[in-house]
């Protein structure tokens, strides 16, 4: 059995390996039918291009779907360690379009010793880039790692 | 286990409640709103997991769950989102079409489960206008049946109009 990961163990400045996923309308699509969220910016093409959404008339990604990413490297990283996610804050700095691939990373930046230990948490920086480097998100997470 | 019902007024077209939509302007700072109780099925859990892809052992292996600090299937934290949206009713400034994502913070309690009953109680905190949009902000507090914290989440929305 995989030891799990021990709070003292972890350095600042530890980057999470990335994980990257490409972007299409029938994900886009599946997340409006997943989040129940049909706002038109995200499922209604013709209507992207009728208002000219954001300057390229396109259908944008669901923020949430990228904060919804930003969460999974923690929780990936948090959970087999028999901790947990506590906060996750995230801007929204460019939108996602069909057609992308996102990269989220995350970056531990502070750790927090508690009176109890299995309280401890750490805070990251996280945050994904597009196909092109440019950032679509940044934000924070905090996660408990109790052992 | 409990049946998932969506609120009876729950509608896909977003522009159907369009014109019940108040603009930016009439907001009213400290305005506050309750969501409809949402039972979270099983398979609820299980299509947010599909849609977000985010497949990790504990939202969908019985068996792992078990076995871990869970002791049960969990749903993926960001499940509160669509469920507070599924259930806040369509005049809510929250589902005015186009109105764009700025960030938002989530701050989690107590994990949601299969058969869980999540309600939120919402706020108007905030609104102002930054280089030329304008911002609504809200502060909502996530419940479940028991009157446990499932999450505080803040955040807004840029508003079209």
């Amino acid at each position: 059995m995989t030891e799990k990961l021990r709070f003292d163990e972890i350095e600042l400045d530890y980057e999470i390996p990335p994980q990257s996923k490409g972007i299409n309308q029938e994900k886009i699509t599946r997340n409006a039918e997943a989040s129940l969220d049909y706002n038109p910016i995200h499922i209604d093409p013709e209507y992207c291009r009728k208002i000219n959404l954001l300057g390229k008339g396109t259908t944008i990604a669901h923020g949430m779907m990228t904060l919804s990413f930003m969460g999974k490297i923690v929780t990936d990283w948090a959970y087999p360690a028999g901790g947990y996610m506590k906060s996750l804050e995230g801007k929204f700095t460019a939108p996602v379009r069909p057609g992308e691939e996102i990269t989220v990373h995350a970056v531990v930046t502070e750790k927090h010793y508690m009176a109890k230990k299995e309280d401890n948490f750490v805070v990251l920086d996280v945050w994904c880039e597009n196909q092109d480097k440019t950032k679509v998100s940044v934000g924070k997470a905090s996660a408990v790692i109790p052992h | 286990m409990p049946e998932e019902k969506l609120p009876e007024w729950f509608e896909k077209d977003f522009f159907l409640h369009d014109k019940q939509q108040r603009s930016w302007d009439e907001l009213e700072v400290g305005e506050e709103y309750e969501t409809v109780p949402f039972t979270v099925t099983a398979e609820r859990i299980a299509k947010y997991v599909e849609g977000t892809e985010d497949y990790n052992p504990v939202f969908c292996d019985e068996e792992a769950a078990k076995d871990s600090q869970f002791g049960g299937i969990i749903a993926p934290p960001t499940i509160v989102v669509p469920i507070v949206f599924a259930t806040t009713p369509p005049d809510i400034w929250i589902k005015m079409p186009g109105a764009i994502n700025p960030g938002q913070k989530l701050e989690f309690g107590v994990p949601v489960r299969p058969g869980d009953t999540i309600r939120c109680k919402a706020r108007l905190t905030d609104k102002y206008i930054k280089r030329g949009r304008k911002y609504a902000m809200g502060r909502m507090q996530i419940l479940n049946q028991r009157d446990e914290v499932v999450c505080v989440w803040t955040g807004g929305l840029i508003l079209p109009r």
